[in-house]
């Protein structure tokens, strides 16, 4: 059927080979060659006259590690002139590249690469040549950020001062959209809020969390609204409630997904066609993905839906035996890269089982589910403010030998 | 002119390996083959310790001595499950018990291919990358379904449907690397046979004694979709005697229960590939993994699918090695300056 001596069967298994190559190549790695490709793409652009520069008078970032402190390191890009892909030269030694991205048809954004293989993009935190003169005071340059960051042991967490204050609680679908409907006809979207309003209940006692909940009632809400939303309130943590389905199957499941782009093609996909308009070249994006595997968001919202998976898990097991947990997952929901909190979705359980739908009915058992999720939440935040009063400590030595 | 001398030992043994949900198996260019269940076990306790040593355990072992043991099953639906160490420990303990059984020199070099389920690749291929890389020199990973294509120089219109027990994993070759659209997985997959199985064997016989691995036994000795020649008895323990039940019904349903979601997504995957490719492809259908092993089931999905036209379903002649041996294919074939990169 197949014969192996013929030519093309040759050559496509060369392809293949290269392709196989390419896919196992060390992130690192595969970075360089994209670059090297690129950066000959550009050459010949710039020959055939056709690179559009960006004129953009100036480019200032904050980058604010201390919530409230005195101190405001930041890093300043003045008189930057970018082409989509174009490495720019005189950047603060903190930043080897650093380029202008338009995300989704948003505001002009920047992504900048550090040496030490973080990436930061930051959305809303550029400000035109005007407000560059802000002035006043003294600003710790960049070194100040290398400086921190050269420290042993600290992460990025530790490096933010991420505490939260504001979390939002998005009941899945609404309105129009009922979500997965039950055997029996109970809606996805129907239970998502009542679960929500309970664990917003729950969390409200909690001293010094602000909650808020994207609806409060059966109303249409785009994915994109919701984004927004978060955005607006200066969330500092997502959590999206949703009830699974699996057609023709009796099984139930638990799941949490973490938001974010994981490393594979199908992100890449979505991204492509949610890019399609904007200045980014797909291999900047594949490249932005690559990178933000090691980013905050990324570490914590890991870190919060295992907490999350963790407790509904454990907690819906009790009474139900053949529960499974089918743990915590990454799914390429592109549009929330916006977010750059630490987001998660919670499948908490299958409302396409019989016996599951009917106790999703039951107000106990929905007020079961909100529980674990608040200690999900709790659990994820105790261990975040024992690793920021860490991290506080290493700071103020630092800044005390600078 | 001096004459150079190889040594044996500078030469890096390669291997291919197929990291399945229910079975493991191994190929290695010094000819060995050799499988084992995937299942890993732990002592449990002192006691344990005492009787079994100081070892883990693997695969058939594991079920003998399964009261004993803490057991993983990696990989378990397909994926590593975050978050659990045991679980990518228990990978980890895997690969090295499989290189073991191929028997490389001592301080031989061993350049690995590894195929996983497709789930896996997409969610954890990191932290399967880190179990395996204690035991290889230099590695690659790679969806299953792609290295039994590979395997079986199916490079080019063809589309292989790799039936596991978590999943059942889709892909479209067509000339290059198969891209997201080309790869599809469902998660109701031999598993879930067993579990319908054992569901339908204690609704009609609610006294007989059953458990997962009995059920298991019975689907790979007996299981089949279709018309039956001759009637499934299997014998069982009713209150602790043994009788013979009949089960052909239930086997044939619990088998069954998979096949319209697998018949449909190959339909659509077709339905959405190039047309003018898409009658070589539904004549170059090849079932993989321990599913293709259920008697009558080629017949069933080219019966499902002929409603699109003519086409062609064919078994692959050696499921329990497809995979591995398309590993060990793809480890041989990957040029050197490629490995070095790695």
């Amino acid at each position: 059927m197949f014969n192996r001596s013929d030519k093309r069967h040759e050559m496509v298994k060369a392809a293949i080979l290269q392709g196989v190559y390419r896919d196992n190549l060390p992130p690192e790695k595969r970075r360089m060659l994209e670059r090297n490709v690129r950066s000959r793409g550009w050459w010949r652009a710039g020959i055939g006259g056709l690179l559009v520069v960006l004129p953009l008078a100036a480019l200032f970032i904050h980058l604010v590690f201390l919530q409230g402190g005195e101190l405001s390191p930041s890093i300043e890009i003045r008189e930057a002139r970018y082409a989509p892909g174009e490495r720019q030269g005189g950047l603060p030694p903190l930043i080897t590249e650093a380029r202008a991205g338009n995300s989704g048809g948003k505001e002009p954004h920047l992504v900048g690469y550090s040496r030490e293989g973080g990436v930061f993009s930051g959305y809303g935190v550029l400000a035109a040549a005007d407000n560059a003169a802000d002035g006043g005071g003294h600003l710790p340059g960049a070194e100040d950020y290398g400086l921190l960051l050269n420290q042993p042991g600290m992460v990025m967490a530790d490096l933010f001062g991420l505490e939260v204050h504001t979390i939002v609680i998005d009941a899945g679908h609404g309105g129009e959209d009922p979500g997965a409907i039950g055997p029996n006809g109970l809606m996805e979207k129907d239970i998502t809020l009542k679960i929500a309003r309970l664990l917003y209940n729950r969390l409200e006692d909690e001293e010094g969390l602000r909650v808020i909940l994207t609806r409060d009632s059966d109303e249409t809400l785009s994915l994109k609204r919701r984004v927004e939303f978060v955005r607006e309130n200066d969330a500092d943590l997502l959590i999206s409630i949703h009830l699974n389905t699996i057609p023709n199957d009796p099984m139930t499941i638990v799941e949490t997904y973490y938001f974010g782009p994981p490393t594979d093609a199908q992100s890449l996909e979505v991204a492509r066609k949610e890019n399609r308009h904007s200045q980014y070249a797909v291999g900047d994006f594949s490249e932005l993905i690559a990178q933000i595997g090691d980013t905050l968001k990324q570490q914590e919202s890991r870190k919060l839906a295992s907490h999350i998976q963790r407790n509904v898990y454990g907690t819906l097991r009790r009474g139900n035996p053949r529960l499974v947990d089918a743990g915590i997952k990454t799914a390429p929901f592109v549009v929330l890269l916006g977010t750059e909190i630490p987001s998660v979705l919670a499948e908490v359980t299958c409302i396409s089982n019989t016996d599951e739908e009917a106790r999703l009915a039951k107000p106990a058992y929905r007020d079961r589910i909100a529980a674990a999720l608040e200690r999900g939440i709790l659990s994820y935040l105790s261990q975040l403010r024992r690793q920021q009063k860490g991290a506080a400590e290493r700071r103020s030595i630092i800044y005390a030998e600078s | 002119m001096p004459k150079v001398k190889v040594s044996q030992q500078g030469k890096a043994l390669r291997i291919g390996i197929d990291l399945g949900t229910s079975r493991s198996a191994i190929a290695a260019s010094n000819g060995k083959r050799r499988w084992v269940r995937s299942l890993v076990g732990w002592p449990k306790d002192f006691v344990a310790r005492k009787m079994l040593g100081d070892r883990v355990l693997f695969g058939d072992e594991v079920n003998e001595h399964r009261l004993s043991l803490d057991v993983v099953r990696p990989l378990a639906h397909g994926v590593i499950k975050s978050g659990t160490e045991k679980d990518e420990e228990s990978v980890a303990e895997l690969i090295g018990h499989l290189v073991g059984l191929v028997e490389p020199r001592p301080r031989q070099k061993i350049y690995a291919a590894v195929g996983v389920p497709a789930e896996a690749l997409k969610v954890n291929k990191q932290a399967i990358r880190q179990a395996i890389a204690d035991y290889a020199e230099k590695l690659i990973v790679v969806s299953e379904p792609f290295a039994v294509a590979y395997g079986m120089g199916a490079l080019d219109n063809a589309m292989i449907i790799d039936i596991g027990a978590g999943t059942v994993d889709f892909c479209i070759m067509h000339g290059t690397m198969p891209s997201v659209d080309d790869q599809r997985s469902l998660t109701t997959a031999g598993d879930h046979i067993d579990e319908q199985l054992l569901g339908l064997l204690t609704e009609r016989y609610p006294d007989a004694d059953f458990n997962m691995n009995i059920i298991r036994a019975f689907k790979e000795e007996h299981g089949f979709v279709g018309d039956s020649l001759t009637q499934v008895e299997v014998e069982a323990r009713v209150e602790g005697k043994p009788v013979v039940l009949d089960i052909t019904n239930e086997i044939r349903r619990a088998c069954e229960s998979i096949l319209p979601a697998i018949a449909e997504t190959a339909m659509d995957m077709i339905a959405r590939f190039d047309p003018e490719y898409q009658d070589q492809v539904r004549n170059n259908i090849i079932l993989a993994g321990g599913g293709s092993q259920i008697v009558g089931i080629d017949t069933y999905l080219a019966d499902a699918l002929s409603e699109m036209g003519p086409c062609n379903v064919s078994v692959v002649d050696d499921p329990l090695y497809a995979g591995a041996r398309g590993g060990l294919a793809l480890a041989k074939d990957m040029p050197y300056e490629y490995w070095m990169d790695m």
